[in-house]
């Protein structure tokens, strides 16, 4: 289990290093640099071309570039001077996380109970609906539904407000918006691993023990059927921060996904490049810990991995000396 | 009727059977018949290939067909629908600007004035063309790749799974927003954005096919023959995964479409006077308040095209699928 979990970090820190670099060589690759648009002669450019250190060669470039992140520095804003990404970021976030949370246990709920319920009920009417809805779900890019449940709810019929994220009623249309792709894969996901589960062995046993039907349900079915679920939230969590981008325009969220829209729109490049890094960051890190707790949950990981498996097969007497 | 093949003997009833007629037997009914040593090796139904076996199946699946029908449909008005319109979908004008749907203009006309089914059409070639073209090369990388890194094993199968481990972490659209604003122009840099990444997936699947399929007889029959590794890679073993590479890309194309539409919807995916049903969406949001009208057809082609190709994707997985019969 050490050797899984050691694994899994040393592969995320990779990760980051090398989505890092590639960040940085990009930035260096973009046509002209941050001094063309002022009206400088060639001396001054020189000069403040000193003064950032892009004079300096490119592996000196990138460990201060390494060093500074490694600070905690994300770099200043080429539009707005005086705004860091840092600042941005701080203000920022807390709305998308909040905004983002709330739709992730929203899916996960209904998307559990309307997969294990398709499950159950599988080749019933009620199994239909439940897949029709998470395959129509599945197939609306998050700022259609966004943009038509504003059209429909906001301006049509006015009963919830068209944006802001003050009060509660602002925040269920972006909520639902954001979780409706989600809520759908996790229903199908879910249908067909409870479809699996229910054909097993264990559960007629559990069934011919006289086991009452919710608690096969709960104590068999469901605790076995979610673990390809876990294995999925590292994905979704990125499909829910990347619907957080259009979806916080759409909605007026002050959060993060706005401004990085809007940067993009800006083109302001630092701006732009400070975010991705550490939208980077946050979506590798969340990976490792979907990772991780996924070995924690199957205990069939600790065997498959670490190259044990194999070598345990072959030579079954040493591994029980060394155990 | 009944034949009573491998018994030794076969018997017939020889009379006609009708609805009408009560059935009458006389002596002759039972008459021995001579015994026909062909009967042993007769094929009493056509034997059907693997994917005459997958059509037959994917036929009998009404959710798959109108997914198909839908998806031709839309193909062959992309191509045809842009030829035959009276108007360009790039000609602006002022005194149309806005027009809600008529006889004349079927989805009416855009901000620009520009005839919104004409631009719709284009918007789904280059939409269409972009998931397509995605991909297809992500497909093939992730063969190639993922075949090679099964096959040959060993040291040269840990490199490439490190190397896929550390991409594998790093998210498709932050990658293809980086790329995009370096290289803002033409459709090539969005579909290397998207490629960049893409493949993993394919090689992952690839590879772990290959590592199963490598032990198997007809490949050790084939290397004793003297085939090449590649050969054997790309002769024997993708073949036989072609079902499920199929099945895969058919679920593929529908988040490539996605995230075309994305990008553009961000603003740096295909850049304006070409369209795609995200640059369509895009444009529409700013006056959809006042013209839902054009949000909600590109909105519809979006919706719909990804809904067949997951329907197509769904009856695909069970129609080629060995595993899969009698489920669902």
């Amino acid at each position: 289990m050490k050797k899984y979990v050691l694994k899994r970090i040393a592969i995320a820190v990779v990760t980051i290093l090398v989505l890092v670099t590639i960040i940085f060589l990009l930035v260096r690759l973009l046509p002209g640099d941050p001094f063309t648009s002022e009206k400088t002669n060639e001396a001054i450019k020189a000069k403040m071309m000193a003064y950032y250190g892009m004079d300096k060669p490119l592996i000196e470039q990138w460990f201060t570039y390494i060093k500074n992140l490694l600070h905690g520095d994300l770099g200043v804003s080429l539009k707005y001077p005086g705004r860091t990404v840092n600042d941005t970021i701080a203000q920022t976030f807390p709305y998308s996380a909040s905004l983002g949370i709330r739709s992730i246990v929203l899916a996960l709920a209904v998307g559990l109970v309307l997969g294990t319920f398709a499950a159950q009920n599988a080749g019933k009417v009620m199994d239909y609906v439940c897949v029709l809805i998470a395959i129509v779900g599945v197939s609306m890019p998050d700022f259609i539904i966004g943009t038509l449940l504003q059209l429909i709810f906001a301006v049509k019929l006015r009963v919830l407000p068209a944006g802001q994220w003050t009060s509660w009623d602002c925040k269920i249309l972006p909520v639902v918006a954001l979780s409706l792709y989600t809520l759908s894969l996790i229903t199908r996901l879910m249908r067909s691993s409870m479809m699996e589960v229910i054909n097993q062995d264990y559960i007629m046993t559990a069934r011919a023990k006289g086991l009452s039907k919710f608690e096969i349900i709960w104590r068999h079915e469901i605790r076995n059927a979610i673990l390809p679920i876990v294995t999925t939230m590292g994905p979704l969590t990125a499909a829910v921060l990347t619907g957080t981008f259009v979806l916080e325009k759409i909605y007026a969220v002050p959060g993060m996904g706005k401004f990085y829209v809007q940067s993009i729109n800006d083109l302001d490049y630092t701006m732009v490049l400070g975010m991705t890094t550490f939208y980077g960051i946050f979506l590798v890190t969340a990976n490792l810990i979907v990772d991780i707790l996924y070995g924690v949950i199957d205990p069939r990981i600790k065997l498959a991995d670490g190259g044990g498996g194999k070598k345990r097969k072959a030579k079954p007497a040493a591994a029980g000396k060394e155990a | 009727m009944a034949e009573m093949t491998g018994t030794g003997a076969s018997w017939q009833i020889n009379d006609v059977i009708s609805a009408d007629t009560p059935l009458q037997f006389s002596k002759e009914s039972y008459k021995k018949l001579e015994k026909d040593k062909d009967d042993l090796n007769r094929v009493v139904r056509p034997s059907l290939t693997y994917w005459q076996d997958a059509w037959v199946k994917l036929r009998k699946n009404p959710v798959a067909v109108a997914g198909l029908v839908i998806l031709i449909i839309y193909i062959l008005l992309a191509i045809f629908a842009p030829m035959f319109s009276a108007y360009d979908y790039k000609t602006q004008n002022a005194d149309l600007m806005n027009v809600a749907p008529n006889a004349e203009h079927i989805f009416g006309t855009d901000q620009a004035g520009r005839d919104l089914w004409v631009r719709s059409w284009m918007g789904a070639r280059v939409s269409l063309f972009i998931g397509f073209v995605v991909v297809l090369i992500n497909t093939i990388i992730g063969c190639c790749v993922g075949g090679v890194a099964g096959y040959f094993g060993g040291k040269v199968d840990m490199t490439i799974m490190r190397i896929i481990d550390v991409l594998y972490g790093i998210p498709t659209i932050i990658i293809a927003i980086l790329i995009r604003l370096v290289w803002n122009e033409g459709i090539f840099p969005l579909i290397l954005a998207m490629v960049a990444v893409g493949w993993i997936g394919s090689a992952r699947l690839v590879r772990g096919q290959v590592l199963q399929m490598k032990n198997m007889e007809y490949v050790m029959a084939a290397r004793t023959l003297g085939a090449s590794g590649p050969r054997i890679i790309m002769k024997h073993m993708i073949p036989n995964i072609s079902g499920l590479l199929i099945t895969n890309m058919t679920m593929a194309i529908p988040q490539a479409i996605f995230n075309e539409a994305f990008l553009s919807y961000l603003g740096i995916g295909v850049q304006p006077p070409n369209c795609s049903w995200g640059v369509l969406a895009q444009t529409a949001t700013q006056v959809y308040r006042a013209y839902p009208y054009q949000l909600i057809i590109p909105a519809f082609f979006i919706c719909t095209t990804m809904l067949a190709l997951n329907m197509l994707g769904d009856g695909l997985r069970d129609a080629l699928d060995p595993k899969m019969r009698g489920k669902y």
